[in-house]
């Protein structure tokens, strides 16, 4: 599927009213559910061609977090990582979803593990791609050694071309960033409501949310496929590490061809790896 | 160097590590300040509204200083008008005020230009409507400012407990941004307000606009009537002017001045100039009298000035023209205000033509009537000539009725008495002739004539006829002209003898003696001359022309005894032109008369 294709899923485009929020989401193929997670900055769009390998054998959901893409942006509720991966817990619940596999990034990596962790027997694996975990995030400064990531993004969502710097930065191959992916990023930012939204969800961010689920996290059952982008320099190497070393049978996969937005590098690899992955 | 040495010296490294990492964070966040400044300020560039940027500038500031609560308001004397707000944990869909400012608040600040506070010194002053797990004031930072459309306006910036960022002690920042913010904005305002400007302009100039397209159009529609009705009136025009000088009478327009007396001509047409010879120009400075006659008296001219041209009159005057000569004419005139001014409009018919043709039946009725008299006094004539023979024939015929006569008396009586009855038939005669050739009766029935048997003839009956008069002692000659053997005349020789006949008779009767003469010569080569001449009493001259008239005679004493008709003449001269001929009195004098007249004669082989 190619990225113009994605944008015209609009056969596919549902809303569905969650707490107190009104949650977008894609659903296509046929076959055991998958759900793909997206973290921040991005929203359902990054799957775009990752998911065309999953089509054909199973149930594929993408879904767009509250305050991001096109879902609802109140901020009276918290985007905290609890909070979101309550909303997608009973996003599955209302699609009546028993078994489901998670494909997450970023921050979504960490809803995808506090998911895990409420529900560990729903879930029939969890892919972890440049995910948060532990305390290790946010780390990597970008302008000065003392700029927080806030700040950063702060900056991103004002301005288009700080914005374009990170993404360029969370590429391996930065011919990958042209327009069209710009456009893609940048449209939640163009209203008041997207930034403040964007904002807020980094605001809300807390390392609490996974520090409290630890234990619970190394000791989940089900497959866990962690990947890692060699070429990330927003979340240290060490998070991806350390999850593999504590979750037993974890597997960890190294791409050195990735950056953090790993699906722009190598979006067939990545698929592959997952598809391969689950349907052992 | 030893360990307490080494160590003080690595705590001094340390301190000095710190100061410069202080140095450098003050440096870097200068740094970052002018970069975020430059990025507020650049972003707005395309801003057109004062509302609009300023809740932009006051996300942007919020964004980039972390500070969860920015607004700024225009305080006023007794209230407040918020300007815009952002506060980053709050959704401003919710349409609800964040805060209301106390009136001690307003006071403190009223003329402030700068203040800060911990929100905890005065939570009385702003009450938040942000709940408290959202916001939890830490500082207040207010900063004044102020541009065209706003005295007293301030900025509020609220900070909290443990953010990313205080406002520190370095508010350089927030200075230029209220700068920049007043500067934007007061450009906004002028902008609109000349934008408004300009659109109020454009409006009037396209009202103005479309008010001079209506008019236009109209005047347009106007000028295109009038250019029609000029177009009438050209054509009018050209007919009124057609009508003017094609008009065969003279038209003048005289301009009166106030006491109305005549100006001047001011229109004449090209009849007028034509029938006096005078010019326009001429004409321009001359006045009605000076077109009348020399010959008028002044006073007859003065009368001109007593006539009432307010009604239509028409009046025949004598009108002289540039070269001197007089001419009749008929004048209509009538006065009326043109264009304000009063004028005379007189129209003018040369009546020679009609006076001439006046003249004319006047003298036709005159003939008519002396006809008439002369009708009368031939019948006077006539019951007179006719009734003495009869008186005469029936006087003597009555005598010899009663008998006892003797011969020669019976004799002389009867001669008498038939002489009567001659005469008497002769002017029957005469009268019938004269009546069937004025009613058109007389045929010519033409043949060969001998002109020679003819002549003597006639030669024969007038020495006869003397006899009977007594005048046998005049001569009666004959004279032919050597040229006329070889020719012939055709022609009604009843109506020839009748002429010649008359004039021979007229001849005996007025002859006394002498010799009476027929002739005959040839004047040219086809006509014949014949004349009759006398030694006779003659006719005296004034009645030449009226010889040949009906029922002229000539009566004087020399005359008076002499017998005639009167139609005599008459009669001759119209058989004459029955023949092609005229009947002419050559000459008559004392000693004698000659009456001549041609006829046709056409030229013989031998």
């Amino acid at each position: 599927m190619h990225q113009q294709d994605f944008m015209d899923l609009t056969e596919q485009r549902n809303t569905i009213a969650i707490e107190h929020q009104e949650l977008v989401y894609y659903r296509m193929g046929e076959g055991e559910p998958i759900l793909f997670i997206h973290g921040i900055t991005t929203y359902s769009f990054i799957w775009r061609n990752v998911i065309p390998g999953f089509i054909e054998n199973y149930d594929v959901i993408t879904v767009d977090l509250a305050g991001c893409g096109d879902s609802s942006k109140n901020i009276d509720d918290s985007y905290s990582l609890k909070n979101h991966s309550r909303m997608l817990l009973e996003l599955i619940d209302k699609l009546e979803l028993t078994k489901i596999h998670l494909v997450c990034h970023d921050v979504g990596g960490g809803i995808g593990q506090i998911m895990a962790v409420h529900r560990p027997d729903q879930i029939l694996s969890l892919t972890l791609i440049n995910a948060v975990a532990y305390d290790f995030w946010p780390v990597q400064p970008i302008i000065s050694m003392r700029t927080p990531v806030i700040r950063q993004l702060a900056m991103a969502s004002l301005d288009l071309g700080v914005f374009k710097f990170i993404v360029s930065r969370g590429v391996y191959n930065r011919g990958n960033v042209n327009d069209k992916l710009m456009d893609y990023f940048w449209k939640p930012m163009k209203t008041t409501e997207g930034r403040k939204a964007f904002l807020y969800f980094a605001h809300c961010l807390n390392n609490n949310d996974l520090l409290e689920i630890i234990d619970d996290i190394h000791a989940l059952k089900m497959p866990v496929l962690i990947i890692r982008g060699e070429a990330d320099i927003f979340l240290s190497r060490k998070i991806s590490e350390k999850l593999h070393e504590n979750i037993n049978g974890s597997k960890l996969v190294s791409i050195r061809t990735g950056g953090h937005f790993i699906q722009e590098d190598e979006p067939k690899l990545l698929a592959n790896l997952i598809l391969e992955f689950i349907g052992k | 160097m030893n360990i307490k040495g080494e160590e003080k010296s690595v705590e001094e490294l340390k301190e000095r590590l710190k100061l410069l990492e202080e140095e450098n964070d003050a440096l870097s966040n200068q740094v970052e300040d002018t970069i975020l400044f430059g990025l507020i300020s650049e972003s707005f560039d395309t801003v057109s509204q004062p509302v609009e940027l300023m809740r932009g500038l006051l996300e942007k500031i919020s964004i980039l200083k972390s500070i969860p609560l920015c607004f700024s308001i225009h305080l006023k004397k007794k209230s407040y008008k918020t300007l815009g707000s952002y506060c980053s944990v709050y959704s401003s869909e919710h349409g609800k005020p964040l805060f209301t400012l106390s009136r001690e608040f307003q006071s403190a600040i009223h003329n402030e230009s700068f203040l800060r506070y911990k929100y905890a010194d005065h939570p009385e002053w702003i009450t938040l409507h942000i709940s408290e797990e959202r916001l939890q004031p830490n500082e207040v930072l207010i900063l004044s400012f102020e541009n065209h459309g706003i005295d007293k306006g301030f900025f509020i910036f609220i900070n909290e407990e443990g953010s990313d960022s205080n406002f520190g002690n370095d508010l350089l920042i927030f200075h230029q941004f209220v700068k920049m913010v007043g500067d934007k904005w007061e450009r906004l305002d002028l902008l609109n307000q000349l934008t408004k400007l300009n659109r109020n302009l454009e409006n009037k100039v396209k009202q103005r606009t479309s008010e001079l397209t209506r008019i236009n159009e109209l005047l347009f529609n106007e000028i295109q009537d009038k250019q029609a009705i000029n177009i009438e009136l050209k054509i009018e025009k050209e007919k009124f002017h057609q009508l003017f000088n094609q008009a065969n009478a003279a038209i003048y327009l005289w301009e009166l001045d106030a006491n109305g007396k005549v100006r001047g001509c001011i229109e004449a047409n090209q009849a007028a100039t034509n029938m006096t010879g005078y010019t326009l120009e001429d004409l321009s400075s001359m006045t009605p009298g000076k077109l009348m006659a020399n010959d008028y008296k002044k006073q007859e001219k003065s009368l001109l000035k007593d006539i009432d041209f307010k009604k239509t009159i028409t009046f025949e005057v004598f009108h002289q023209r540039k070269d001197g000569s007089v001419f009749p004419v008929e004048v209509n005139a009538h006065q009326f205000t043109l264009n304000d001014k009063e004028v005379v409009l007189s129209i003018t018919h040369d009546i020679t033509e009609r006076k001439r043709i006046e003249e004319a039946l006047i003298k036709a009725k005159e003939k008519a009537e002396e006809s008439d008299m002369l009708k009368s006094s031939f019948l006077a004539n006539m019951s007179h000539e006719i009734r003495t023979p009869m008186n005469a024939i029936l006087g003597f015929a009555e005598i010899l009725q009663h008998g006892g006569l003797v011969a020669s008396e019976i004799q002389d009586f009867t001669n008498i008495i038939l002489n009567n009855g001659v005469h008497l038939l002769n002017l029957i005669n005469d009268i019938v002739d004269f009546s069937k050739i004025e009613s058109g009766q007389v045929t010519i029935n033409k043949s060969a004539v001998n002109t020679k048997a003819l002549m003597e003839n006639l030669q024969m009956t007038t020495k006869s006829l003397l006899r009977n008069y007594d005048k046998e002692h005049i001569q009666v000659q004959i004279l032919i002209a050597a040229n006329i053997d070889n020719c012939i005349i055709e022609t009604d020789e009843v109506k020839l003898r009748q002429i010649l006949s008359n004039l021979m008779n007229n001849a005996v009767k007025f002859t006394k003696r002498g010799t009476i003469t027929l002739g005959l010569e040839r004047p040219l080569p086809d006509q014949l001359n014949f004349y009759v001449s006398d030694t006779g009493v003659g006719i005296p001259s004034k009645f030449h022309a009226k010889i040949f008239e009906r029922f002229v005679r000539v009566k004087d004493k020399k005359t008076f005894n002499i017998p005639g008709t009167g139609l005599g003449l008459a009669i001759s001269q119209n058989l004459a032109e029955m023949l092609g001929g005229q009947l002419k009195l050559d000459f008559s004098t004392v000693k004698g008369t000659r009456f001549s007249f041609e006829i046709p004669c056409i030229e013989t082989k031998d």
